[in-house]
């Protein structure tokens, strides 16, 4: 349970009004004029927004959990010759979590297709609104329920675990 | 500032950039309206976000700023850099900052959601015309 020593309360509770806030677009945002593409657009971009943002919260998380003394899992093939520093820490926390058991196969691999889609929606991975690229965009835009879901079901693992390991530091307390 | 961006050439980030306004002016006129409040402020939030990025790549890019030397400089620093390279106007440096700022907020946690909102429906339309400007007067050195 080290690794989730470390995680900020506080970036966890920022994470999840981010995830509700994503709901709540999913539940309302009904176009008034739903034949519009252009008020379609809008709505897709509002929610890229908010995804972004929560992704960006996840993965200041993540990297909370960073220790160098954890293993990088390279000998399964984990490691990227183009990753940034940032990328390789949240690998190496992913993988981490997984040999720990907080993360099922199928978790882990529900995480890294969402962090490749989070990326690719991101601003700052390449992605620059190129026709060549739109039809991988609208692919991952039909996944935008898909990856709000990942995001739950780790935010709920976490919470889970989180209040296992606040009770196990009151019980260290007395 | 670090942001890190796939090779392209000036032609193809300005056309990246040209695209990004292009849909940023089509949400400005549309008529609020049609789509709730907070859907029209994330989605203007985003394309003040895109804007930004291509507008940064571009400019460095066509300046031949460095990455490496981008990381070590702060916002006032890259936009006097820009001024000075005469891609961005004296009077742009304000809008320019507020770019960025807008920018570097999505990227950390605690943003204050009424100050974000109220940013947004005050500047998005400069901000826009900011970006505008720059496509316009360097659409002809990538014309074909």
């Amino acid at each position: 349970m080290t690794l989730l020593n470390k995680v900020d309360i506080h970036v966890f509770q920022e994470l999840n009004a981010r995830l509700n806030l994503l709901q709540e677009q999913f539940e309302s945002a009904v176009p008034r004029s739903p034949k519009d593409p252009l008020i379609e657009r809008m709505i897709l971009e509002a929610r890229l927004e908010v995804l972004n943002r929560c992704f960006y919260t996840f993965s200041h998380l993540i990297e909370m959990m960073y220790d160098p003394m954890l293993p990088s899992g390279e000998e399964e093939g984990h490691h990227n010759e183009e990753e940034t520093e940032q990328d390789r820490a949240i690998s190496i926390v992913l993988f981490a979590l997984y040999n720990e058991g907080l993360l099922t196969d199928k978790e882990y691999v529900d995480i890294i297709e969402f962090i490749g889609a989070a990326q690719f929606l991101s601003l700052d991975k390449g992605w620059w609104e190129m026709p060549e690229h739109l039809e991988v965009f609208d692919d991952y835009c039909k996944k935008l329920p898909r990856y709000y879901h990942i995001l739950t079901n780790f935010s709920g693992m976490l919470s889970q675990r989180l209040s296992v390991v606040t009770e196990e530091s009151e019980h260290e307390l007395f | 500032m670090n942001y890190s961006n796939q090779k392209k050439t000036a032609s193809n980030l300005h056309a990246d950039l040209a695209y990004s306004v292009e849909l940023f002016g089509e949400f400005i006129i549309l008529d609020a309206s049609e789509v709730p409040k907070f859907i029209r402020n994330q989605a203007l939030m985003r394309r003040c976000n895109v804007g930004f990025m291509a507008l940064f790549t571009y400019l460095c890019e066509i300046t031949g700023l460095p990455e490496e030397e981008q990381t070590n400089m702060d916002p006032e620093e890259i936009a006097e850099y820009f001024i000075k390279k005469g891609v961005l106007d004296g009077e742009d440096e304000v809008l320019f900052l507020r770019l960025t700022a807008i920018n570097m907020a999505s990227r950390v946690c605690h943003i204050d959601a009424a100050s974000e909102e109220k940013t947004i429906e005050l500047c998005a339309e400069p901000l826009y015309q900011l970006l505008k400007k720059v496509v316009d007067s360097t659409r002809c050195e990538h014309a074909l």
